[in-house]
């Protein structure tokens, strides 16, 4: 593994801003990603996990926007690594980055291949973009792609449409598009989400090897905790547009810190560990995004909330021990005192 | 496949057509009375019966004959080309129609390409601009024009018209000096300069419906994950609107065309009225109150064969631009 990390991000923000007033949606996400290295990012649904990622991609759309933060890229091993919030979402060097070095698949792949395109026109595109190859040599690249990912008779398939694909082709076809000019990073946002079990298992195994193979960096963003105990190298815990928690994945199972991880992990049913994870109700509800919680975001729902403590300020995330960091004033013994006191 | 699918498709529309052709003619005889009835009667009243020209009449139109057999004689000479001459004007069928149906399909083809020109660009614009000051200027104008029915758009330009440009005439297609001056560039030229108006009044309402549809069309594609995914490519957001969610939106428009055919040569009723416009579709009315029943029977008879013939161009555009369409629903 090297030292430097190919994507980092450090206090994300992103905002939207609505006819309701700003919602703030990442509200400072840090973390950071390594070369064969699979980070996973958990959370309830609606914690920001995607809209942080479409901000390393440059994918915020208008009234959005990434308010605050940086985000550093590294291209090539030991190069200096840039700010991707210095260039415009659109402008020339984010496009070259952008499902080149940098790449995505997205959760539904029954919607997201063109419906009257034909598959290969697909993966064509991407590598007119970001490869000086022929139209021959793009051809015969992408028939590459869709056999490495699986799909037999690749000549033939290149010119059928979405249509003709189930689920998991879709996704296949997807990876085999986000691969196509070898990334360093690959995004993956829920990508087994509504296949079934059998093929999620497939999808991701072809991930690891995929990865293995080329060295990428994933950032693995999941609901299924199973999913994380099988795939992830590290673990950052998101709550309400910010990281909670970071740990390694034997860690996270073993010793969580975070009161909110270890609500998380007790509302799986069965143990992650043998598969079956799907997250059930933590007590209390989220806090609608307009609204705003004074001191810890989850006192409200902490079993360990310190009156006078986690209501007064915001904890930041900082070492607990060399393995993990929380955000939580329980691992910070300055406040801690103050709350005994 | 295709040409199989064709193939199929024009078998079903003959016996199709056989069956409107009956109905169509049939109808037309449906009032009481019938033209030589009518045209007697004028007689009396100018003072003499000419018993010799309503024997002529007679005979050539079989008057006298049952009506199927009258409808055979209108059908043969039909398809072979011989449409019969008008009862009224005693002109060719063909004649008028040659006469009419330039002028008619000019203004129709022009509004279309006028409606698409503008609706294309601008129903995009507003999708895209969508809850932006941009796009309520353009939903405004829009219901305005939507919701003035033609004809009145028609007298409001007059009116506009006459106090800003007196010497302008808005209506006619054709000079005074060209009016009965065989077809030529220079006629051709001068129809070019009248005929602005008439398309601007029929294409206008059309328009702002076509923004509208469009509008929502392509803000339905915009939602979708394959656009993302498209911006995930890298590649620019400008060309993955028009490569991915235009090209989807317009689908149905494009596939549309041949629902519009019959309306090419038959153009519009009251605009054409209102602005004097020697098109079809007044002929057309006046031969169907005076029951001229050749010159009736052959003008509404085309517009269905052109409304088959439109339905089956509908379906294969549809099926060449969307590719989930099979041809046979196979
Ligand atoms: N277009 C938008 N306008 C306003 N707010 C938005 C918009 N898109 C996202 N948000 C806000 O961003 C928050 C985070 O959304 P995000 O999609 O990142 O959640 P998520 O963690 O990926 O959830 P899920 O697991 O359901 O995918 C949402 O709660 C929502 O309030
Ligand atoms: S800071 Fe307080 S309220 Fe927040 S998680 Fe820690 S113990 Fe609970
Ligand atoms: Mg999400």
């Amino acid at each position: 593994m090297s030292k430097d990390p190919i994507l980092k991000l450090e206090n994300v923000h992103v905002k939207y801003d609505t006819d309701d007033g700003a919602v703030h949606a990442v509200r400072g996400v840090t973390y950071d990603v390594y070369e064969d290295e699979t980070l996973a990012i958990v959370g309830e649904s609606g914690c920001g996990k995607s809209q942080s990622s479409y901000a390393a991609m440059g994918l915020i759309q208008p009234p959005g926007r990434v308010s605050e933060g940086k985000i550093w890229f590294r291209n090539k091993d030991g190069e200096k690594a840039i700010n991707l919030l210095d260039f415009h979402k659109d402008s020339k060097e984010m496009r070259s980055i952008r499902g080149g070095p940098l790449a995505m698949i997205f959760q539904e792949p029954m919607t997201a291949l063109s419906p009257v395109h034909r598959i290969g026109q697909h993966l064509d595109e991407v590598l007119k973009l970001h490869t000086d190859l022929d139209k021959k040599q793009r051809f015969d690249r992408a028939c590459e792609l869709l056999t490495q990912v699986g799909i037999p008779d690749a000549a033939k398939r290149y010119k059928q449409y979405s249509f003709e694909f189930s689920g998991g082709m879709r996704q296949r076809i997807m990876i085999a598009i986000a691969l196509a000019c070898n990334p360093r990073l690959l995004i993956a946002d829920e990508p087994t989400t509504g296949l079934d079990v059998t093929i999620q298992n497939q999808i991701l195994e072809l991930m690891a090897s995929l990865q293995e193979k080329h060295h990428m960096g994933v950032v693995l963003i999941t609901h299924d905790l199973a999913v994380v105990a099988e795939n992830a190298d590290r673990v950052a815990v998101m709550y309400l547009g910010r990281i909670v928690e970071t740990t390694d994945v034997h860690t996270l199972f073993e010793a969580p810190k975070h009161p909110y991880t270890v609500a998380l992990l007790k509302s799986v049913v069965g143990s992650p560990l043998t598969g079956e994870g799907r997250l059930q109700a933590i007590r209390g509800t989220v806090p609608g995004p307009l609204d705003v919680v004074p001191g810890c975001p989850f006192h409200p729902r902490c079993d360990k909330y310190m009156p006078g403590v986690c209501d007064q300020e915001l904890p930041t995330l900082e070492a607990v021990n060399e393995k993990t960091c929380a955000a939580c004033f329980l691992y910070q013994n300055r406040k801690k005192e103050e709350a005994s006191s | 496949m295709m040409l199989r699918y064709i193939f199929q498709r024009l078998m079903i529309a003959i016996p199709t057509l056989l069956a409107i052709s009956f109905v169509v003619f049939f109808l037309i005889q449906l009032p009481p009375g019938s033209f030589l009835d009518a045209k007697i009667a004028a007689m009396e009243l100018e003072g003499g019966v000419d018993m010799a020209e309503i024997e002529t009449l007679k005979n050539t139109y079989h008057f006298d004959r049952p009506m199927i057999v009258q409808y055979y004689y209108w059908i043969t000479g039909f398809v072979t080309g011989d449409m019969g001459k008008s009862f009224e004007t005693d002109v060719e069928v063909t004649r008028t129609l040659a006469e009419l149906v330039p002028v008619t399909a000019a203004i129709s083809l022009f509004t279309i390409f006028f409606t698409w020109s503008l609706a294309i660009p601008f129903g995009i614009t507003a999708a895209v601009k969508r809850n932006t000051p941009l796009d309520y200027l353009l939903t405004f104008v829009g219901l305005t024009a939507m919701a003035t029915p033609a004809f009145i758009i028609a007298l409001i330009f007059q009116v506009v018209m006459q106090s800003i440009w007196p010497q302008f005439d808005p209506t006619g297609l054709i000079s005074r000096e060209y009016a009965n001056a065989p077809w030529s560039l220079a006629k051709f030229a001068d129809l070019l300069k009248h005929l602005w108006v008439p398309v601007f009044i029929l294409g206008v309402g059309g328009t702002a419906g076509m923004i509208r549809i469009l509008r929502a069309n392509v803000i339905d594609e915009l939602k979708k994950q394959y656009v993302l995914c498209a911006r995930a490519r890298g590649m620019h957001p400008v060309k993955v609107i028009l490569k991915y969610p235009v090209r989807v939106a317009i689908n149905p428009l494009v596939s549309g065309i041949g629902s519009i055919l019959p309306s090419i040569i038959s153009g519009s009723m009251i605009i054409s009225i209102v602005l004097g416009l020697p098109t079809l579709g007044p002929r057309v009315l006046q031969a169907l109150m005076s029951q001229d029943t050749y010159l009736a029977a052959s003008c509404v008879f085309i517009q269905c064969v052109l409304a088959v013939v439109g339905i089956l161009i509908s379906d294969l555009l549809l099926a060449v631009v969307d590719p989930r369409i099979k041809f046979g629903g196979k």
